[in-house]
């Protein structure tokens, strides 16, 4: 009687969890979604916990620390605000460029900051969770960036927290092409994709720019921007730098080895363009 | 083990996982992120009793996993489960409560979840990153797992006596107490 209850329950977890993978990544998605929400309070305790262990490194630091800190943010803030003046005079000339040539006026980004909750517990994956979901107006595929550049783009998005796909990470492929800088950059620059390479398990900032086409002079160091097609990514957001490059097997096409520019392990705050019809672009979170 | 002590350490599991993801361990040095649940699992199986315990751990412990990683739900459920049965169905022959058999446990386990996890990511057609860093993730989880096993096992275990019930002293007849007397009691004592 006892072994038949004990194979029966040990039976009804193994079939739970077969079912649930056998599901399509939809539904199983759907599904992860509502069990996240039963245990949303749990996930909410942890983070909370977490946040006040956090601001108990307050204590850590001297007053002088703190003081020297805060005058160099000053400084830096100062600086950003007259650039600010450059940038505002680029737009302006941008907006009456697309006037004179009648384009569609783009819509600005309003970027808002997203602090890292948690890494991915395997290291399969390219993955991160943020603490901003549907209720902060976040939606699926939103990029992700940082002042390095580009970390990923938001894979699923839950109520309070929203599951990040770096690049890098198989599920998050980039549309991307070389930076055109200085007087000899080409008509027509070299566009590729950037995706997992073969060190990317090892080291998460070595990605694989490929399918570009074998003309395409790669040199190393050179900058890997977004490329904006597909529309999945806005165009010239920096990914990383060319480290270095060789012909494809089939030898149709060229492909390099990028170093991103952010380090994965090293995020903690990272922002997220939301589009705002009608809003000015705002510095701040 | 006691329902009470087991919902403590499904607490402590949770948390740990929990923090385990916050700080990334030894990700940044290593290249290989931590996870020491499969301790837990190991400990839920050899000393949790069948079925109930292994059953909820497997459940609650990989939904928890599931949730903070970008696993298909179900995954890690199926893994600890059946890495369990596997510890459940070799028990007898392991050294319980020596440091070398915990040890050998808590590696078997980890590795045992690792490499089943990753057969069920590929399997279900996730595309996971596989190749020789998921070896080194492999090597540098399971030797962590049998060196933090032991201690552990005695957290644990310091654990479980805190919760047990304790055996209330016998207020009856008592040997050890037993005063001997007899005629000649009193020379004996001159």
């Amino acid at each position: 009687m006892l072994r038949n209850r004990s194979t029966t329950t040990i039976f009804v977890v193994l079939l739970t969890g077969c079912l649930l993978l056998a599901l399509p990544y939809g539904a199983n998605s759907r599904i992860k979604l509502a069990v996240a929400s039963f245990l949303l309070p749990v996930l909410a305790l942890s983070e909370a916990t977490l946040e006040q262990a956090e601001q108990l490194d307050y204590f850590g630091h001297s007053k002088q620390e703190l003081w020297q800190e805060n005058q160099q943010l000053r400084k830096e803030l100062e600086f950003f605000k007259i650039k600010r003046f450059e940038h505002q005079a680029l737009i302006r000339e941008n907006r009456s460029l697309r006037d004179s040539l009648q384009w569609e006026a783009e819509q600005p980004w309003q970027m808002i900051a997203a602090r890292v909750l948690v890494a991915d517990p395997f290291n399969w994956w390219r993955s991160l969770y943020i603490n901003l979901g549907s209720a902060d107006g976040l939606v699926e595929n939103t990029p992700v960036l940082s002042p390095q550049g580009l970390v990923g783009k938001v894979e699923r998005v839950e109520s309070g927290r929203s599951l990040v796909r770096i690049v890098g990470d198989p599920h998050c492929r980039v549309a991307a092409m070389l930076a055109e800088e200085g007087p000899t950059a080409p008509s027509r620059p070299a566009l590729g994709t950037i995706m997992e390479g073969q060190q990317s398990a090892f080291n998460p900032r070595m990605v694989a720019f490929m399918h570009l086409p074998v003309d395409a002079q790669l040199q190393p160091g050179s900058l890997v921007v977004t490329s904006g097609m597909g529309g999945g990514f806005p165009r010239g957001i920096p990914v990383g730098r060319i480290v270095d490059s060789r012909p494809s097997e089939s030898e149709l096409f060229m492909e390099a080895r990028v170093q991103l520019g952010i380090d994965p392990n090293q995020l903690d705050l990272v922002w997220l363009p939301l589009k705002q019809a009608g809003k000015e672009s705002s510095d701040r979170p | 083990m006691t329902p009470k002590s087991f919902t403590v350490f499904i607490v402590l599991a949770m948390a740990l996982g929990y923090l385990q993801s916050y700080a990334s361990l030894i990700e940044g040095q290593w290249r290989a992120q931590v996870d020491l649940l499969p301790i837990f699992a190991a400990y839920v199986s050899m000393h949790g009793g069948m079925p109930i315990m292994p059953a909820a751990f497997a459940l609650l412990g990989g939904c928890w996993l599931d949730l903070l990683s970008a696993n298909p739900l179900g995954s890690s459920m199926v893994t600890l489960l059946v890495s369990m049965l596997c510890l459940q169905r070799a028990q007898k022959v392991m050294l319980r409560d020596h440091w070398a058999g915990e040890a050998m446990v808590g590696a078997l386990v980890s590795a045992l979840h690792l490499m089943l996890g990753a057969g069920l990511v590929w399997i279900t057609r996730h595309h996971p990153i596989l190749g020789w860093a998921f070896f080194w993730h492999l090597l540098i989880n399971t030797i962590v797992c049998a060196l933090l096993s032991p201690w552990l096992f005695a957290l644990f275990k310091a654990m479980d006596r805190l919760f047990a019930a304790r055996a209330i002293p016998s207020l009856g007849y008592r040997g050890i107490v037993e005063v001997k007397r007899s005629r000649t009691y009193r020379n004996e004592w001159q």
